[in-house]
């Protein structure tokens, strides 16, 4: 990093226009970027940090976006561009990768010809030295096979690969900055170090310079030199990365800080604010109480998935989602899941709620084996046991208000109806904190955490006695996350609820869990309490992922990933 | 044949360009792809209009008056009782292909007219022993009275006196065919590569749904009469294209109009319009109440008012009619009934329907599937609503289903047409003998039965015409099986150009009178 | 994609038989019959017909002696143009209704295609939506009033094009392919329209953007196939509509097509005729239903190629 300010972005304004309002996303916004650094800019969602990004690139719609100010870019203001010019410098000067690598590539283009799009554009090279770089390029992303996949088609590759992918075809025009906009979010934590890694290797190597957009701080703390925080459409602080995870500023930026779960250390509580320091007090002294006594087993359990190639193929294929896991769940602990996508933990979960048949194997519960139930006594066991989603949207009915969601249980088991049910709905919407008098609210007029305490009010409706969360923060921003976590918690203890949690980030599970359950390829690799997981694990798989999840901490984090 | 083609028709014919035309080629829109060339398996007059160029009966007629002309006979004989028809065949009387045409060719012939695949079976039952032989009670056809006397002298033998005999000797069913090439090509015998008339014209080309084309018979006894060197006939069927096609040209004649556009074509100095031997009418079905009394029968034809239907609806000149068999051969229709709302209103009370009485049953107009036929049924209805107060719906149904229904008696009122098959009203009152296919109301009327056998014995032709109008009084006045509401007419445009085209009431126009100025 | 394609051709004929047995039983079950007439056919003829046309004898023993037929190639004879077996009635108006056919999708995709692609870049503006205007018309206006107008224009006012009639591959075939095919281009123009803009608004459009191509590179290489997709969709049922539903098109322009065999021959209870029609149209959908798959799968990568 040098001195040399590279863009300089001077009171940058974005609105949104539409017929009925106009909304001011980036309400004047400086940021001078140096040569050669990697710049965070941190915020939840709807603070306005990729907004900027697109008004650095131009990608705006300017029939719908009018974008004032400045943006100096080699001595002249890049806002004043015209088409041709935005064009020239897109790609060439400035280049971008986008959160979403699964629809981020033309699925009708290959590989190859998506890679050297940009330097044909951009470059005098021919189309077969082109083809050559992009071929290099592969390899360099560290996609095997590179011959053949040049000719592949985006839908053959997995999202880590496509995500190389993008980063090989943002960087083959060598352009100067690159912007990252949130690259890594949709990706499994392991694929996601492997991407960060790559990106900051392509950093060095050909000393562009990158503007990060997250709203994961713990991943910044080992990318990036300098951060800046933005919440709705302004700056709060600017620092170097190192200042401003020893001494943040800003109260928002301390919150946000707190938010964040971490794999290295035990918390007892996330973002301990005013607010909820004081509903604390009342549950601090419940602590969690989990017994030797088992309420579930898992005994050698097997769920398969065929899949035929046509209706009349005698071919089948055969994915073992569950691969004989044994497995007990004591009353009242959290047991956290923790695996890869694809490693078989949501389909582990799903089997006992009856979603999906197994093969052969076990579930007891009780004491019962749940799995020959029929249909009437499934509905007796799903009483006791209930479900969260992780599509906190998907799983709620839109036609439905808020309180005939979360009564719908009560009335389907035939349990309460009028005026009792009214009331058991607003106790329910007390407990998961939110506004009793929104009872008649639609499933949209809610953000995403309150949706998911919707979920939440809806699967405690019938007092049952375990919940099982099939990753019910992913979805989410850090700090609603952590309201959510913090949620989960609050209500386990008080509600002394057995709890099965799944997820594939690590942090969340050490911060809920009692015990971890590492799952790979469909088997249970390592056991153990939350403690010991951590500090000793055994299963290099279970290394590997601990190795993955980045530290929200610059001192700690940036020595892991070296280059 | 084609070495003697004129060298602007060799360079016209290959590339089947219909429009270029001479002056000797006349065009004009059949409307439809004939079913067939064979004469004894036609029934519709497209067929016909065709069959007339390609073959000649015995006899044919005037395209004026119709009366009996000489064709294949250049003349005939009838014995003093009506009985035995002598027809001399003239010696020049060629086949296409060049060989004579003789007595024996009528003979055979007509022996395969006498199977039952001809629908026009019975127009040979005047001749003796003809209906025995076609139904297989005698299979010696020698004893059917057809007898080739030599080569050129037929004599047929009838077994009762027939006034019209010659007109359905001019029929195509009395036709000559080559029987030896129907064996030879079966039902291909009528291709173009195949076929062998005696008439004016020979077929050049037939292209289904295209054009067929006709040109001049170089063997045909009377070539030197035919003016025409070729003839183009187009199966149009949508009229709209076809008129199209008349204004620019190209096209002489079309015998059948858009009717959406007869106020602007009226005003065409090329429109005709002309009597013709048909008739629009209802039929009742008079098994079922309320059309099993004759009184409602009456006071529902006294109730329609038909020169609203033909002035205010049809326009095209259409005749109102309270007759059913329309004037042919000297016969002047009777009156009728006229309209007249309150003899009808007094008949229905009578028959005990209206006010403080049986409430009038519900029922439909069952007509095909057609614009026409339905904006007729809607003004005929709402004119019984108007002056019976009665509610008779109206019902379209597919072709086939409404045929069905007819004959099935699976119907209340039933729109119908009947088109006279010879210059005689025996054709249009003898349908309704009781218990005839073509009957269709269940009407039955012995009086009517008996009137019908004297007239089919009767020769003088003012005795007919008197004994025809008992009949019509029976039919229309008295019993009312049936209601009457127009005469057909022929309309069509025709060029001022053509010549030799006469109107006529069976609006056949023989192809070989004509020419082009 | 090669396996798939088996699979599918061995389908036909199960397809195709179950289609023959429906129709031959369903068309027996209508009311009247082909030889009924507003004249009473005189005593003998109608036995003597049915005798002649092989219709005598049981349902059942009819149908088989009719799939004999049909496995000797013989669609039997036409109880309506008598002079004609239906073989020859098929052999000489299939081939105007498939040139008719093709030439109006040919012109309709075209048509519809540059209109919708036009109407999509220029999303919103005056010509969009004059575009999109005329393509409700297109989709509402009869071809009984589009074809008489056409015809009255371009004949009877300009005479520049023939009013009606067939020459093959000809100036004749102009007019009934425009009139055939305004309905099918204007929902080709609303599906294009409606695809681009769906796939404009895609993540890999900015990604595309960002690289600096060009909006026309865009379109061209990264979007129009995409766009295309529902359009090839359409194929299948455009095809099948074109083929059978050209019956007022070659009335309008006197076309020796198929079309009004099939719907006449339905009317006049022509057996025969009904079953043969069926199944030149029965295989004709068939076959361009698959072949609309496999354009399918070579336009879209993600279809067909997890084999």
């Amino acid at each position: 990093m040098n001195n040399k300010k590279i863009l300089q972005v001077k009171n940058l304004k974005v609105t949104y226009k539409s017929l009925l309002e106009e909304v001011e996303a980036v309400a004047g916004v400086n940021i001078d970027l140096y040569a050669g650094e990697a710049l965070a800019i941190v915020g939840e969602s709807g603070s306005g940090k990729s907004t900027v990004a697109y008004a650095l690139m131009g990608l705006h719609n300017r029939k719908h976006v009018t974008v004032e100010g400045e943006v100096m870019y080699n001595g002249r203001n890049i806002l004043e561009n015209s088409t041709s010019q935005w064009q020239d410098l897109r790609g060439k000067e400035i280049s971008m990768i986008f959160q979403n690598p699964m629809s981020s590539l033309t699925p009708y283009l290959t590989i190859g010809k998506q890679v050297m799009e940009p330097i044909l554009r951009h470059t005098l090279k021919s189309t077969d030295e082109a083809r050559k770089e992009a071929v290099s390029l592969l390899k360099e992303v560290e996609i095997g096979d590179t011959e053949k996949s040049y000719h592949s088609y985006p839908h053959q590759f997995s999202g880590g690969m496509k995500q190389r992918v993008m980063i090989a075809s943002a960087v083959s025009a060598e352009p100067k900055i690159l912007i990252a906009d949130e690259p890594s979010t949709a990706l499994d934590v392991i694929i996601q170090a492997k991407v960060l890694k790559l990106m900051k290797k392509e950093l060095v190597k050909r000393g562009m310079t990158l503007i990060f957009i997250t709203h994961d701080l713990s991943v910044v703390a080992g990318l990036c030199d300098r951060v800046v925080v933005m919440y709705q459409g302004k700056i709060i602080e600017t620092a170097p990365v190192k200042k401003l995870f020893a001494e943040p500023e800003h109260e928002y930026t301390k919150k946000l800080l707190s938010a964040v779960p971490r794999v290295d250390k035990k918390v007892d509580r996330l973002m301990m604010n005013e607010q909820t320091r004081s509903r604390d007090d009342s549950v601090e002294s419940i602590k969690s109480s989990s017994s030797n006594e088992t309420i579930i087993s898992f005994k050698d359990l097997h769920v398969e998935f065929e899949k035929r190639n046509g209706i009349f193929s005698s071919h089948k294929e055969i994915t073992k989602a569950v691969n004989g896991v044994s497995l007990d769940l004591y009353k009242g602990e959290v047991l956290g899941l923790v695996g890869q996508s694809g490693s078989g933990k949501s389909t582990l979960i799903r089997s006992i709620a009856g979603l999906v048949k197994s093969k052969s194997g076990s579930i007891y519960y009780d004491n019962k084996d749940v799995l020959p139930a029929n249909q009437k006594e499934l509905r007796a066991i799903r009483r006791k046991i209930q479900m969260i989603f992780q599509d906190p949207y998907g799983s709620l009915n839109p036609r439905f208000v808020a309180g005939r969601i979360i009564a719908e249980p009560l009335i389907n088991y035939g349990l309460m109806s009028g005026k009792d049910a009214y009331k058991k709905v607003r106790e329910l919407m007390e407990l998961v904190q939110l506004d009793p008098d929104w009872i008649n609210r639609y499933p949209h007029e809610f953000s995403g955490g309150q949706r998911q305490r919707i979920s939440i009010a809806r699967a405690l409706a019938l007092e049952p006695e375990i919940l099982l969360c099939d990753e019910p923060v992913s979805a989410l921003d850090v700090l609603i996350q952590t309201d959510v976590l913090n949620l989960l918690k609050e209500i386990r203890s008080r509600m002394n609820l057995t709890m099965l949690f799944v997820s594939h980030d690590l942090a969340v599970v050490r911060y809920v869990a009692d015990r971890v359950a590492v799952m790979k390829m469909g088997k249970i690799v390592e056991l153990k309490t939350a403690d010991d997981i951590y500090a000793k694990a055994e299963h290099p798989y279970t290394q590997q992922l601990l190795d993955a999840i980045p530290i929200p901490d610059p001192s700690v984090e940036q020595k892991r990933i070296r280059c | 044949m084609s070495d003697n083609l004129p060298e602007w028709k060799a360079a016209y014919v290959p590339e089947g360009e219909i429009w270029k035309y001479t002056e000797q080629h006349f065009i004009f829109n059949n409307g439809t792809d004939p079913e067939t060339l064979d004469p004894h398996l036609m029934t519709g007059l497209p067929e016909m209009r065709l069959a007339e160029a390609l073959f000649e009966g015995l006899v044919t007629y005037d395209p004026a008056d119709l009366t009996p002309r000489p064709g294949v006979a250049k003349s005939w004989k009838v014995s003093e009782n009506g009985l035995v028809y002598t027809f001399y065949l003239r010696e020049d009387a060629k086949w296409s292909d060049g060989k004579e045409v003789t007595s024996h060719d009528f003979l055979s012939a007509w022996k395969r007219g006498l199977s039952p695949i001809n629908r026009y079976i019975n127009l040979f039952f005047p001749i003796a022993g003809a209906e025995n032989y076609s139904k297989g009670k005698r299979t010696d056809f020698n004893e059917v009275g057809i007898y080739a006397r030599d080569p050129h002298t037929l004599e047929v033998v009838l077994h009762a006196p027939c006034p019209y005999f010659l007109d359905l000797v001019a029929f195509p069913t009395y036709y000559p065919v080559r029987v030896d090439l129907i064996e030879k090509f079966q039902e291909k015998w009528t291709r173009p590569e195949n076929i062998i008339g005696n008439g004016p014209f020979v077929l050049k080309e037939w292209s289904p749904r295209e054009q067929i084309l006709f040109e001049k018979n170089p063997y045909y006894w009377d070539r030197d009469f035919v003016k025409l060197e070729l003839i183009t006939a187009l199966p149009i069927s949508d009229l709209n294209t076809a008129y199209k096609l008349f204004q620019d040209d190209k096209l002489h004649w079309m015998p059948a109009l858009p009717v959406s556009r007869i106020e602007e074509l009226k005003r065409n100095p090329d429109y005709y319009v002309y009597p013709m031997l048909g008739n629009y009418f209802y039929r009742f079905n008079v098994t079922k109440p309320p059309f099993d009394d004759s009184r409602v029968r009456k006071a529902f034809c006294l109730a329609t008012d038909r020169v609203e239907i033909c002035k205010e609806l049809l326009k095209g000149g259409e005749q109102p009619s309270s007759h059913f068999c329309p004037p042919v051969a000297g016969y002047k229709p009777i009156e009728g009934l006229k309209h007249d709302i309150v003899t009808a209103r007094k008949l229905l009370a009578a028959a005990g329907y209206g006010k403080d009485k049986k409430e009038f049953p519900k029922m439909e107009i069952s007509y095909n599937t057609s614009e026409g036929h339905k904006m007729i049924a809607e003004a005929i209805s709402q004119q019984w609503k108007q002056n019976l107060g009665v509610d008779v719906g109206t019902r379209n149904m597919e072709w086939k289903v409404y045929l069905d229904n007819q004959n099935n008696l699976d119907y209340a009122i039933s729109r119908s047409s009947w088109i006279g098959d010879y210059a005689d009203p025996f054709t249009f009152f003898s349908i309704f003998r009781t218990d005839d296919g073509n009957n269709r109301t269940g009407w039955s009327c012995r009086e009517y039965d008996e009137l019908l056998d004297t007239v089919s014995v009767t020769l003088n032709r003012k005795e007919r015409n008197n004994l025809f109008k008992k009949l019509e009084h029976l039919l229309v006045e008295q019993e009312c099986p049936v209601l009457p509401i127009y005469d057909y007419v022929n309309k069509g445009l025709i060029k001022e150009s053509v010549l030799g085209w006469e109107t006529n009431i069976r609006d056949v126009h023989p192809l070989k009178y004509i020419w082009r100025e | 994609m090669g396996r798939y394609l088996l699979r599918r051709l061995i389908f036909v004929p199960i397809i195709l038989f179950i289609l023959i047995t429906i129709t031959f039983f369903l068309v027996r079950m209508a009311p009247g019959g082909p030889f009924s007439s507003e004249r009473e056919l005189p005593p003998g003829v109608e036995e003597a017909l049915t005798k002649k046309y092989n219709l005598d004898g049981s349902l059942s023993s009819q149908y088989g002696r009719y799939l004999v037929g049909l496995l000797q190639g013989d669609l039997g004879p036409s109880l309506k143009q008598k002079d004609f077996s239906v073989n020859e009635i098929i052999s000489n108006h299939l081939p105007p209704s498939i040139l008719l056919g093709i030439t109006a999708l040919l012109i309709s995709l075209f048509a519809g295609v540059v209109a919708g692609l036009v109407s999509a870049s220029k999303s919103n503006s005056m010509l969009d939506y004059s575009t999109m205007a005329f393509a409700v018309i297109g989709i509402s206006l009869p071809v009984f009033v589009f074809g008489p107008l056409l015809q009255t224009l371009f004949s009877r006012v300009f005479h520049i094009l023939p009013v009606s009639g067939y020459k093959g591959i000809s100036l004749h075939l102009i007019l009934p392919a425009v009139t055939l095919g305004l309905p099918f281009a204007a929902r080709f123009a609303r599906l294009t329209r409606a695809g681009m803009l769906e796939v404009l608004s895609e993540d890999f459009i900015t990604t595309a953007r960002s690289k600096g191509l060009t909006e026309r590179t865009i379109v061209l290489r990264h979007a129009l196939k995409g766009a295309l997709l529902p359009v090839v969709s359409f194929l299948g049922p455009a095809i099948a509509s074109i083929t059978t539903g050209s019956l007022v098109v070659e009335k309008i322009f006197n076309i020796p097509g198929l079309g009004r065999e099939f719907v006449e021959s339905a009317l006049n209870r022509d057996y025969f005729m009904i079953m043969g029609t069926v199944i030149v149209y029965g295989t004709l959908i068939i076959v361009c239903n698959l072949a609309v798959d496999i354009v399918y799968g070579f336009l879209d990568p993600r279809v067909g190629n997890e084999n």
